[in-house]
């Protein structure tokens, strides 16, 4: 159930994400402000950090290759970093439990490598000539304020999720507990 | 060893098939299951999302343009109205320059002759076809017994003259005082005097008196002053013959002669009179 909803819930942000640059598109000449959205990236990072690193690692692995080959048509450099990314995204586990803040701001520090770590790759290739200010105030810095709200939201949802799975599983045990207790009832 | 999880196996499991599968398609140069996931994805997001989106804003749009139409169409329909009366002025100022023109080479074909230009001052409605009252007077040079033309000929008689304006019977009146001597070229090259005297209501032309009975008048000559008698000179066009009246033993009585087209309307006029 929860892998099922996860996937969904994956597949929707996709989705969202394809909306939002479809209705703001992206400006690529670096000459006005824009916003480029990773909801689909940030539900990931969300979705796995309570997890062992392997678990973590071979999600973010499977995700780089299906962005590659699917999207991409090659091996680049996404399914080496989607694995570090979600590795990265566990490590301060504890203090990411006990506070929703520390988990907005390692999930925002992971997107912003997200998009910090392909341009450093881009700049020393020397495929892209804008500087690193340029691009940081015309290409990241809406990103990062937006995702702030966004990525708030999106924890939201999922403490909301992890509750109501809580509640039903509590549902569940305690209707099997009942069952069980009206079988030996029944048997005596 | 530790032991890997069932979700870990099935990872794993789909990791190993997708990397099989794009090296395959990669060593075949094979470009078809990127175009497929990529085709599957934009086609999803096609019919989810840009289509609605898409139809959604061309709907506000159009709505919106709605009002960019109401505004054009208010905007034209004011300017047609415009035009209709730009065409009313345009074709009274082309009118007026036709009539100017004309009157102008009349001026220049007269040489000898003095020649006023002025227009119409007033026109009473009671008195239409009796006087008009011109703009030319004594300080211009009007002087009585005059003749008035317009573009297309003849209208009438300088009556009264003020300092700055004139009275001008017209040939149309009933009380024409003076009569106007003219002449009728004739086919054979000759022509025939006469004088206008009157004007028949009934019949809407002058009746004009030919010194000759025995000429041979007929419908469409032009009659033309004859420059004898009266304060202008000769050939100015008075009319053209509509129908000749003969007594019982065939003498011409009475010619009749129609009026210039533009006798009922006419804003410009030409004072003509001998020089000195």
């Amino acid at each position: 159930m929860k892998a099922r909803f996860y996937c969904v819930f994956l597949f929707l942000m996709a989705l969202v994400d394809g909306t939002i640059v479809f209705l703001f598109p992206v400006d690529y000449q670096y000459i006005s402000i824009s916003f480029v959205p990773h909801l689909c990236i940030a539900a990931l990072f969300l979705s796995v950090w309570k997890r062992g690193y392997m678990d973590r690692m071979l999600m973010g692995f499977l995700f780089g290759i299906l962005y590659d080959v699917f999207f991409l048509n090659c091996f680049s450099f996404h399914i080496f970093l989607y694995p570090l990314l979600t590795f990265l995204c566990g490590i301060f586990q504890e203090k990411m439990d006990e506070n929703n803040r520390i988990l907005l701001i390692v999930t925002l520090i992971l997107v912003f490598l997200y998009d910090l770590l392909p341009f450093g790759y881009h700049k020393f290739t020397k495929t892209l000539s804008v500087s690193l200010i340029r691009w940081f105030i015309h290409f990241e810095l809406a990103t990062i304020l937006i995702h702030i709200v966004l990525i708030a939201a999106l924890i939201y949802i999922f403490n909301v999720y992890e509750r109501y799975e809580t509640i039903r599983r509590i549902r569940q045990q305690r209707q099997e507990k009942k069952k069980y207790h009206n079988l030996r009832l029944s048997r005596k | 060893m530790r032991k890997f999880t069932r979700l870990q196996k099935i990872l794993s499991i789909l990791i190993c098939i997708s990397l099989i599968f794009s090296f395959i398609m990669l060593s075949l140069r094979q470009n078809s299951l990127s175009n497929l996931g990529y085709s599957a994805w934009t086609y999803i997001k096609y019919g989810l999302i840009d289509y609605p989106l898409k139809s959604l804003g061309n709907g506000i749009s159009d709505f919106a343009n709605l009002w960019h139409v109401y505004e054009d169409n208010e905007y034209l329909k004011e300017e047609l109205a415009q035009q209709r009366s730009y065409k009313t002025l345009y074709e009274e100022e082309r009118n007026k320059n036709e009539d100017l023109e004309k009157l102008l080479d009349i001026k220049n074909s007269l040489p000898d002759a003095l020649t006023i230009s002025c227009s119409v001052v007033s026109r009473s409605a009671s008195s239409w076809k009796q006087t008009v009252t011109i703009s030319a007077g004594k300080v211009q040079g009007v002087k009585p017994n005059m003749i008035v033309m317009t573009s297309e000929g003849a209208i009438g008689l300088i009556e009264e003259v003020q300092s700055a304006t004139s009275t001008v019977r017209l040939l149309t009146s009933e009380d024409l005082v003076n009569d106007i001597a003219i002449k009728i070229s004739l086919e054979d090259g000759s022509s025939v005097e006469g004088v206008l005297q009157s004007y028949d209501a009934k019949k809407g032309a002058y009746c004009v008196s030919l010194f000759d009975n025995d000429a041979t008048v007929s419908a469409g000559q032009s009659v033309a002053t004859s420059g004898s008698g009266g304060n202008y000179p000769s050939g100015l066009f008075v009319g053209t013959v509509v129908d000749v009246s003969k007594s019982d033993d065939a003498i011409i009585s009475t010619v009749y002669v129609s009026p210039v087209s533009n006798m009922k309307s006419f804003e410009y006029v030409l004072v003509i009179g001998n020089e000195g």
